[in-house]
């Protein structure tokens, strides 16, 4: 009886969590906008801004990346569409050495980071959710911060 | 039948709302609202290191020194912009890309700051400088205080040509200057650099 309701409970989260699949693609679908669950936190728009520019990207789900980079106090603003992929450093591990790859729409490398921290999905520390890039991944060194962005 | 799809409804809704709950999303800032929040965090967030050399006010008031404590003491004071390495090293919190002679880009911090701390040496301070814009800029300190070459020579300490700059407004101090590929005094972070490094050693006698 009991291995009963384990396996009813089973069903039921399951039910749930592809229904919630199901409903988070549709929401995304209408309002295009990224439905950020546990393990996508990389997803969605992020945005940095100094003295010297704004810069924006957004990870969509399908792989396709949109980046804006505006620089002051130059009025244009470089619009650029093409894809993304995370993985690892040459012989590296992912674990340790994450890697997030920008690429233009002909192929030519955009940006090439080291992630160095996202705030986790179930952060209670992080009032605001923030991707940290970074050249290297030597310790102590430059990085830049972004912040997530309200689509 | 009734309790049923009332059932199947409330899953809907609880699923529905779920759905629109992301808490990474909850967590967005408003574009309009960055510089806002990024001012917000740097204002919490302690000051970083705000230069990358020291002066050449520093390296003179420094070369006045007659022991270890005085320089220790001095240096204590800044101690948000350099970290003391090991006896006789301070290393400068600030870092950043140092290209090399082979056009590689190197992580490094931008100074490193010597003194001579064996009982029986002269007595000398020097700093070694790992970028020549900042190299150029403390240079041109010296310069606006009244430093011109007065002689060169080849220097054993950098194993390079070295010029000796002095100034009639500071007549006991002696700035020696020399573009290098040796660490002074085979002192240093790093024992085979591939960058040129900038040296500043001042005498005061």
């Amino acid at each position: 009886m009991r291995l009963y309701y384990i396996f009813i409970l089973i069903v039921v989260v399951s039910l749930f969590l592809f229904l919630r699949k199901c409903v988070d693609r549709k929401v995304e679908k209408v309002t295009d906008k990224e439905v950020v669950r546990e393990g996508e936190e990389m997803l969605g728009t992020w945005a940095s801004k100094s003295a010297n520019g704004y810069i924006q990207f957004r990870l969509k789900r399908d792989g396709s990346l949109e980046y804006v980079l505006a620089e002051i106090p130059a009025r244009d603003t470089v619009k650029i569409k093409g894809s993304f992929s995370i993985s690892a450093a040459a012989g590296r591990s992912m674990n340790y050495f994450p890697r997030l790859y920008g690429f233009r729409e002909n192929g030519d490398t955009l940006f090439n980071f080291y992630i160095r921290s996202v705030t986790p999905y179930n952060s209670t520390v992080s009032k605001y959710d923030n991707l940290i890039l970074s050249p290297n991944s030597v310790f102590d060194t430059i990085e830049y911060k972004f912040y997530r962005i309200k689509q | 039948m009734n309790i049923k799809i009332s059932i199947t409804k409330a899953i809907i809704i609880v699923i529905l709302l779920s759905a629109c709950g992301s808490k990474s999303n909850k967590r967005a800032v408003d574009a309009t609202d960055l510089d806002k929040v990024i001012q917000e965090e740097a204002a919490q967030n302690p000051a970083g290191p705000s230069r990358s050399t020291l002066s050449g006010d520093d390296l003179m008031q420094l070369s006045k020194c007659e022991d270890i404590s005085c320089v220790q003491l001095f240096m204590k004071e800044r101690s948000g912009d350099f970290f003391y390495t090991k006896k006789g090293e301070y290393t400068s919190l600030n870092r950043g890309m140092v290209t090399d002679s082979a056009g590689k880009e190197l992580m490094m911090p931008f100074s490193t700051v010597y003194f001579s701390s064996e009982p029986q040496a002269t007595w000398r301070i020097a700093q070694t400088v790992h970028k020549k814009n900042l190299s150029d800029q403390l240079l041109n300190e010296f310069m606006q205080k009244g430093f011109v070459v007065v002689d060169s020579f080849r220097y054993y300490a950098t194993e390079a040509k070295c010029y000796q700059y002095t100034s009639p407004q500071y007549p006991r101090t002696a700035l020696f200057y020399s573009p290098t590929y040796k660490p002074w005094y085979m002192k240093g972070l790093y024992m085979k650099p591939s960058w040129l490094g900038y040296v500043f050693e001042v005498h005061y006698e």
